[in-house]
């Protein structure tokens, strides 16, 4: 009674956690940058049942014993991280990448520490005044500061540069040019001012999102992180492309699609605590 | 006295395992690579009932009855009586699941091309463990253990692959960019380097040998030594194709399962019934009989 009643509340709270998901995803139907996130399911551990050597009898095809189920558990929130549609903006702040990869963004430590960077991977980088994180979200606008300015994103961070540094121009530059491979050229000159960073991970399941559209390393794994620098093959896979930006890669018709099954599967959970609480019920009135 | 009333409270015990197993698999309508279970129900052995006394007194059997004139010199026999009901068996179904594309270069799904046998990928729970353990769930991901990332289930049991020599080893991905063709063969390709090809471990189990898989949750099993042997090593499979961006759902039908979970539901209330007439009987006998 009590696997039935459990195996059933373990439905329906693992459908719940994909509703949940699967409503964070439509949620985020039009945000810049952002990645689907999918749950995958898991049966529960199995139970071996002994038997006797009473019930080995003829026409019986598994070996003694039997294993009885527990239900089901969510064992996997994996990002999505195909590619989202390009959108054309003309707006020169704006920038997307054509392939994998991501940009990377400067914070200080003190802000890299609340966002969960592990010390591992701060200290790999070594960068004296700033922990890195990572977005595809290439939303960018001009930051002026005073006597400065400075390319940042939507929520502040600094751009980095190939060389893990900031971009900062003068006030008066207006407008600016980036190509393919991230060099940025400042007004109409001919010679690139800078180059945006391109980082590639190996595994970028391995990232933590963060919320805000910021991927950080809550875990460190050594040769994971590649960049301009040490893999310049990235820059062939992926091109920057100015005046773009990456849409959401949701799809809304598999969201509802995948919010039926869930549905149902949530249903078919309330069914099985329904029946199971026929069956006490009936256990319970058997002398009335 | 009454035996039914022991007989009708196993149904009761059945029909509850019976309906444990319905919502166990409608519980995985959605857990990938599942396969459902079907419980085998069988009778007690039965018993062949006398009647009391011995063969020369028949005291309780009527002498021109058909009891007394069987076997004549034994004492008569009343006939056959099951002494109940139990859950002999729980089988899983080892049908094809349906096939969904995901689009993640780490989702790689079994589909079976001879209904006799059954493929399987091989992984291990540890890298230095002999034990190889079998599953479908081919939503894979990657696990990091000493610096290296190794292709690994969901849960972190290292994906095999077979060397020329017939050794496993775990496979080690360097980079997202890997191919896995339908024969199991995986390339993976890092920008830069050389690509990196193996044989990904595939096994296949007979029909007969299915029967010998336990499951053991999470989407595993292993094998069993009673009925395959200790030792027993299962072929390479070579007649199963892998699909790369698919995984494999469920093969549960809910519809099945919901009937299941339901006749489960009635044949436990009719034992209940059945508990409750003896229960009347019994006060009746109690209460009723010679009563002035």
């Amino acid at each position: 009674m009590n696997i039935s009643l459990h195996a059933a509340a373990s439905t329906i709270r693992s459908a719940t956690t994909k509703v949940d998901s699967i409503s964070n995803n439509i949620a985020n139907l039009n945000t810049v940058g952002y990645k689907a996130q999918r749950v995958s399911f898991q049966d529960l551990l199995y139970e071996n049942m002994n038997q006797t050597e009473r019930v080995n009898l003829e026409g019986r095809i598994t070996p003694l014993g039997y294993q009885y189920g527990h239900g089901v558990r969510v064992n996997g929130l994996t990002q999505d991280m195909s590619l989202g549609n390009l959108l054309q903006t003309n707006d020169q702040h704006h920038v997307a990448l054509s392939g994998p990869g991501m940009f990377q963004l400067l914070v200080t430590h003190a802000e890299a520490d609340s966002l969960g960077v592990s010390q591992e991977a701060m200290a790999a980088y070594d960068h004296e005044d700033y922990g890195f994180v990572f977005t595809r979200d290439g939303n960018f606008r001009i930051d002026v500061r005073e006597g400065y300015s400075s390319l940042v994103d939507p929520r502040g961070y600094q751009v980095s540069d190939r060389y893990g540094n900031p971009i900062e121009f003068t006030n008066d530059v207006e407008s600016f040019r980036i190509d393919e491979q991230g060099s940025l050229y400042i007004n109409d000159e001919t010679t690139p001012f800078t180059q945006l960073m391109l980082v590639g991970f190996n595994n970028p399941q391995s990232l933590h999102h963060a919320g805000n559209n910021i991927y950080v390393e809550r875990q460190f794994i050594d040769g994971n992180y590649q960049d301009v620098n040490n893999n310049p093959a990235l820059l062939q896979q992926t091109k920057f492309m100015q005046g773009y930006v990456e849409n959401s890669n949701v799809d809304i018709v598999r969201e509802m699609s995948e919010l039926i099954t869930a549905q149902r599967m949530l249903q078919f959970g309330a069914r099985a605590i329904q029946s199971t609480d026929t069956l006490m019920g009936l256990a319970n009135s058997i002398r009335s | 006295m009454l035996r039914g009333i022991y007989t009708a409270a196993q149904g009761l015990k059945v029909q509850q395992q019976r309906h444990d197993i319905a919502i166990n698999n409608l519980s995985n309508i959605n857990t990938t690579g599942f396969k459902g279970d079907q419980a085998i129900v069988r009778t007690f052995p039965e018993e062949l009932l006398y009647f009391m006394g011995n063969s020369s007194v028949h005291k309780h059997a009527p002498n021109n009855s058909r009891a007394a004139t069987i076997n004549a010199g034994m004492p008569p026999q009343v006939g056959y009586l099951a002494q109940g009901v139990t859950i002999e068996e729980i089988i899983a179904r080892f049908a094809q699941g349906p096939i969904r594309e995901t689009g993640s270069p780490f989702d790689l799904a079994i589909v079976d091309g001879d209904q006799q046998q059954k493929g399987f990928f091989a992984v291990k729970k540890e890298l230095d463990s002999e034990e190889v353990v079998y599953t479908r769930a081919g939503n894979f991901r990657l696990r990091e253990t000493d610096g290296v990332q190794y292709l690994a289930t969901q849960d972190g049991e290292y994906v095999m692959q077979r060397q020329a020599d017939g050794q496993l080893q775990p496979i080690a991905v360097a980079s997202e960019n890997i191919t896995v063709y339908t024969n199991g063969m995986f390339e993976i390709a890092d920008p830069g380097f050389l690509p990196v090809t193996g044989q990904m471990q595939l096994v296949q189990f007979t029909n007969d040998q299915l029967p010998g898989l336990v499951k053991e949750g999470h989407g595993l099993y292993r094998v069993n030594e009673q009925l395959l042997g200790a030792g027993f090593e299962p072929d390479a499979a070579d007649n199963v194709q892998v699909r790369q961006h698919y995984i494999e759902g469920s093969n549960v039908d809910p519809t099945q399962a919901i009937i299941d979970m339901m006749t489960a539901q009635r044949a436990y209330e009719a034992n209940q019934r059945i508990i409750q007439s003896y229960d009347r009987s019994l006060e009746k006998a109690v209460n009723e009989v010679g009563k002035v």
